[in-house]
């Protein structure tokens, strides 16, 4: 075993074992529940430390958290993501909660030495969860995506000298059948109703007598990507697992852009609750 | 809906300003039919030679050269479609008509204008000057991933010196009229692979001479041609090397000398 991964798992049992006895979100009648893609929040004074999210429950109903996959990203390409989100419980009736997720995803792009350009995509998520029965949860979710690109240099090769711009709307429901305390079926559908065609805008000087524009829209070859996820949830204590596969048009977790390409899509987190 | 989508948009993206989005207004080229028209004719020309007449119609054929602006227009006309190119290809635009592209996903319509300051009669050219000079632009459109062929433009007062354009010919020029230049194959990247037609409408001066205002000549491969009238249609030259010509009609083709007046 080497130093880093010991040094990793002295960290995470650290952290294990400094969890106090105070669970992350139960339902009243003590449930662990789910809140990768539901309404419900991570939890006061908890830290869950995703694969997908870090987040972190500054009272019941408010967490804060940044996707780290993207900025990781920056180790592989040269693009650097600075994000975060905010979710916040709205409402909390009975069986009845909905949350609103605000998030915003920056990417700068060094195209060139002397050219760059950014990517913004600021995703609004409504989220409703149902308990239909005391093992039964359905799940809601509408987001509305937009990103504008712009900047200088040379963009997938769109020459910025303006900026690109799209905006979705997308529908989500989960359905999570709950066969143990911390065990549950899941079954995901997400489904893009609305694709506005990409706008971009461009600019340049042939030679000094010359100058070019171009306005353009790029209209998606699929207006409407969905997928179908079947999955698995178990939510530990400390450990909260989800797996899933399903078929269709890959989501980009956090920013919810879709592949453009029917597939096979994956669907998992694994997150570790810490409670501070 | 987009409306609803411009009001969140424009709230939930603080950061980048407002979210409306805009349908790209794509314009309709001008004279569609009569260009298509006129390309056609270029294929299949509906006048015949009067063979009884050939030294006469090899006349007029030496007459109306000097008016097309056949030794600089054409080379000019190659530069602003190489320029459209440039432009069309650095943003991953289709640049043949021929064919339909699809780019990541998405099909790509868009709007691509090139907007020219004349050089001028200076000889060297002066810095760019739109206002004493002229100007040529023009514009390009590219719909459902597909080139349309025809692009069009206004020249305004552009000024040319021709010795700068061709330094084997010489002298100023002005032109001042809508350009449309017809393609008939891929935008081209120089005189090599050049297709396409150009009609001009309105003033072309040469030093202190107002050639014709209404010209049309098409190049393909390298090879220049124009309408000639005659009785029952228009016959179409092509201009060789040197002093030869190849007159196409409806009756047939013919190679024709314009010095020793005569084809066979």
């Amino acid at each position: 075993m080497g130093h880093a991964t010991v040094r990793w798992t002295t960290l995470i049992a650290t952290l294990l074992a400094a969890g106090g006895a105070a669970r992350a979100a139960e339902t009243a009648d003590g449930l662990p529940k789910l809140n990768y893609q539901t309404a419900y929040t991570v939890g006061a004074n908890t830290l869950q430390l995703g694969l997908l999210a870090f987040n972190y429950g500054l009272n019941g109903h408010l967490d804060i958290g940044v996707d780290p996959p993207y900025w990781l990203a920056r180790s592989v390409i040269p693009v650097l993501i600075p994000n975060l989100h905010v979710k916040e419980t709205v409402l909390d009736q009975g069986p009845v909660t909905l949350s609103v997720q605000v998030s915003g995803y920056w990417a700068l792009l060094q195209t060139t030495s002397a050219d760059s350009a950014s990517l913004i995509a600021a995703p609004l998520a409504l989220f409703a969860s149902f308990r239909l029965l005391d093992r039964l949860w359905l799940h809601g979710e509408g987001d509305y995506v937009y990103a504008r690109a712009f900047g200088s240099g040379d963009f997938n090769k769109l020459h910025l000298g303006g900026a690109v711009a799209s905006q979705t709307v997308q529908v989500g429901a989960k359905l999570e059948w709950r066969l143990a305390r911390i065990f549950s079926l899941t079954a995901t559908g997400r489904y893009q109703v609305y694709t506005a065609d990409l706008a971009f805008q461009a600019s340049s000087n042939v030679d000094p007598y010359t100058t070019a524009s171009v306005d353009g829209r790029a209209m998606a070859m699929v207006s409407h990507p969905w997928e179908a996820i079947g999955g698995v949830a178990f939510l530990w204590e400390h450990v909260h697992l989800i797996l899933g596969a399903g078929y269709g048009y890959y989501f980009v977790p956090g920013v919810a852009i879709a592949y453009p390409k029917r597939t096979f899509v994956p669907d998992g987190n694994l997150a570790v609750v810490i409670q501070l | 809906m987009k409306r609803i989508l411009c009001v969140v948009g424009g709230v939930s993206f603080v950061l980048g300003g407002a979210g409306c989005i805009e349908n790209l207004s794509i314009p309709t080229p001008p004279m569609q039919s009569e260009t298509q028209a006129i390309a056609a004719s270029y294929d299949m020309p509906a006048g015949s030679l009067d063979v009884s007449n050939v030294q006469g119609t090899l006349d007029t054929i030496n007459a109306t050269i000097p008016n097309l602006a056949l030794d600089w227009l054409p080379s000019y006309a190659e530069g602003l479609l190489s320029d459209l190119d440039s432009r069309i290809k650095d943003s991953g635009l289709p640049d043949n008509p021929d064919a339909s592209r699809e780019t990541h996903g998405f099909v790509l319509s868009a709007v691509v204008n090139v907007n020219r300051v004349c050089m001028g009669w200076d000889d060297p050219p002066g810095p760019p000057d739109a206002v004493q000079n002229g100007t040529i632009v023009l514009t390009a459109v590219v719909q459902s991933g597909r080139l349309v062929p025809e692009s069009w433009g206004t020249a305004t007062a552009c000024k040319l010196n021709l010795t700068v354009l061709n330094g084997a010919i010489t002298g100023n020029a002005t032109l001042d009229g809508t350009v449309i230049l017809y393609l008939l194959g891929p935008l081209p990247t120089g005189s090599s692979d050049a297709r396409f037609l150009l009609t001009f409408n309105g003033t072309l001066t040469v030093g202190n001479q107002t050639l014709n205002s209404s010209i049309d000549f098409r190049v393909f491969d390298g090879v220049l041609a124009f309408r000639l009238p005659v009785t029952g249609g228009d016959i179409v030259v092509e201009v060789g090397t040197g002093s030869s010509v190849t007159l196409r009609g409806s009756n047939g083709t013919f190679l024709c000398d314009l010095k020793a007046r005569s084809c066979q």
